[in-house]
Parts: structure tokens; sequence; C-alpha cells
């Protein structure tokens, strides 16, 4: 797979528009994904990969043979994230004081409730709305997309420290945040 | 199991669900259009920047040629000009003082006058006000030295009276 995708990637290098389509069509479900899971946001996402892709086109001279490329793609896909995250203002998302019905029903194990991409967004926003960009960027990356440190810290420039420390508060912060709305809950008749 | 744990447990599920959750695209062939679609929109519109950006440059360096000849040009005309205009300055500064001087007037006038004889005229006046203020100073100096002597021959004299008043009261 790895050399038949570096075949492909020769051909881009060469500007072979149709084995660029092969690269889109085997990556742009993962571009999604991590672009899906920074922003929260179905349209946002799509726009992210989109401008991603043009990215990877326009700068395909400069991967390497020896990189992986979906590292190098993650690298990009990210960082155009981040720019969107910083350039965007903050929509005054849905809070999860409010989404306590649709919290009760995911956490409870008797109920098999399916996520959808809206909800799934939804609770992402609702979840990173008030953490700091730094720690909103770090948890996107490390808890739900599960990337290794070391890739984050290529992907942000944060040192090893900053990573830890930034994933630590935002951790706590988050589970802080669940903890009480899903305790209030419980509470009421 | 207390109503903490219970909601610690449960917070642990939501993120693991949102962790596991896959967000898939809608319409990935549609995805793929737009991305391909873009590209040949950007490599257009880079052909056409590309295009603009050289003409702008070409355009940029006539431009500067014709600024730096229009610049050379100007410099050229002004010291043209000075020298002209310097020139017959001078040719009529000499006539005007030929012409005073066969009227015998040289030092009448400050027209018929040439800059050297202005200027000689005006170090003369420097001269003379130095020396005034030098004559003042004199004056100054000499009106204090008298002050000073008269003082002190008040003085004197105010010492011997009071010494002689001083003696006669202890005679007694």
């Amino acid at each position: 797979m790895q050399r038949a995708l570096q075949e492909i990637i020769r051909a881009v290098k060469d500007g072979n528009k149709p084995a660029f389509r092969e690269l889109v069509e085997a990556f742009q479900e993962r571009a999604f994904r991590l672009a899906f899971r920074m922003l929260g946001d179905e349209e946002d996402a799509r726009d992210v990969v989109q401008d991603s892709f043009i990215k990877m086109w326009q700068n395909i001279q400069t991967y390497r043979d020896n990189e992986i490329f979906a590292c190098w793609m993650n690298r990009i896909v990210s960082n155009t994230a981040i720019d969107r995250i910083r350039s965007k203002k903050r929509q005054p998302a849905v809070r999860l004081e409010d989404m306590h019905r649709e919290l009760a029903d995911l956490s409870d194990e008797s109920n098999h409730h399916k996520l959808e991409n809206e909800e799934a967004g939804q609770l992402i926003c609702a979840l990173t709305e008030d953490l700091p960009e730094k720690q909103r960027i770090v948890f996107s990356l490390r808890d739900l997309e599960g990337l290794s440190s070391e890739e984050t810290e290529a992907i942000t420039g944060f040192s090893e420290d900053m990573v830890k420390s930034n994933l630590y508060h935002a951790r706590k912060t988050i589970r802080e945040k669940l903890d009480k709305i899903l305790t209030y809950e419980r509470k009421e008749p | 199991m207390n109503p903490e744990d219970k909601a610690r447990e449960r917070a642990n599920r939501i993120l693991r669900m949102l962790k596991e959750y896959d967000p898939e695209i809608k319409y990935p062939g549609k995805l793929t259009d737009e991305i391909l679609g873009s590209i040949a929109d950007v490599a257009q519109l880079n052909e056409a920047g590309s295009k603009k950006t050289n003409k702008m440059i070409l355009l940029n360096i006539n431009f500067r040629r014709l600024v730096a000849a229009a610049a050379i040009l100007l410099l050229g005309i002004l010291g043209y000009e000075q020298y002209i205009i310097l020139n017959r300055i001078n040719q009529l500064e000499i006539q005007l003082e030929e012409a005073a001087v066969k009227k015998g007037a040289a030092n009448s006038s400050p027209f018929t006058q040439t800059w050297e004889t202005r200027a000689i005229a005006n170090f003369r006046k420097i001269k003379d006000s130095n020396r005034s203020l030098a004559e003042k100073a004199r004056d100054v100096r000499d009106m204090m030295k008298t002050i000073d002597r008269n003082s002190s021959v008040r003085a004197d004299s105010y010492r011997a009276r009071a010494l002689d008043k001083y003696n006669s009261m202890t005679m007694r």
C-alpha cells in the first residue's frame, strides 16, 4: 500500500490530476474526521478538508518520501483547522447545560443511543467551548483524534510539557463540567 | 455507588463514545469533485496572477527608469539655470561697478557696490561697534574703580572718627 501510495505521490508531484483524485479519495475521510473533531461542525470541517487538499496540491514538492503521508496530511489539516478556530468568531454554541437530556441518553448503558454528526458536533462544541484555545486544540488532537504526544507536538509546535499541562487542564475542566451536570441531572426528580 | 461516582462513570462513558465516534462525510464524491474543481480554479487564478505580476514588474521597471531619467534631466536643467543666472548677475555687478567708478561714486549707494565692497563695509561696521563696546566697558570699569576708592576713603574716615570717640571716652 505504502509503495502504491509513493507511486501516486510521485505522479502527483509531476502534476498528474487523476493521481491526485486517487489521493483525495483515499484520504479525505481521515482528513474530515480530524477536522470535524477539532471544529465540531460539519460544514467547517468540509471547508477545512477542501482548503487542506488545495494546500497539499500546491506544496506537494515539500513532501519528503521518507515521511509518513498521513502525518504530513494531519499536520496540514490541523494547522488549517487551527487557523479556522482562530479566525472564526465564536458562535454562541449549544450550552452543555442545555444538553442534559442528550447527555442522560448517552450515559445510560441500557439505552443504545447512536450518535449522529450533528449531535456529536454539538457535544464537542459544548465541551470545548469554554476552553482556552491551546487546551481546546490539544484536547481535540490527543483525546478525540487519538494522536500521539509527538504528533501533537509536531503539529502545534508546543513543547512536551506544554502539551501535557494543556491536556491535563482541559480534561479536568471537561470532567468537572460533565460531573456537575450529570450529578445535578440525577438529583432532579 | 454514590451519585458522584455514578456521575463520573457516566461522564467517562460519554467521553468514550465521543472518542470512538467516527464522523462520516456526507456525499464524499461531491467533496472530491469540489476539491478537484478548486484546484483547477486555483491554477487558473495563479496563472492569471503570475501574468499580471509579470506585467506589473515590467511596468514597474520601466517606470523606475523613466523616473530616474527625469530626475537626471531635471538636475541638469537646474544646474544650467544656476550657471546662467549667476553668470548674468556677476556681469551686471561688474557693469554697475564700472558705471559707478566712472561717475566717481563707488561707495555712495549700496546698489553700486560689489559684494566684496559690501562685505568690507560690514566688516568695518562690526569693527567700529566692537571698538565702541570696548570703550564702554572701559568706562564702566573706571566707574567701578572710583566707587571702590570713594567707599574705602569713607570707611577709613568713619573708622578714624570712631577711634577718636573711643579714645576720648576712655581718657575721661
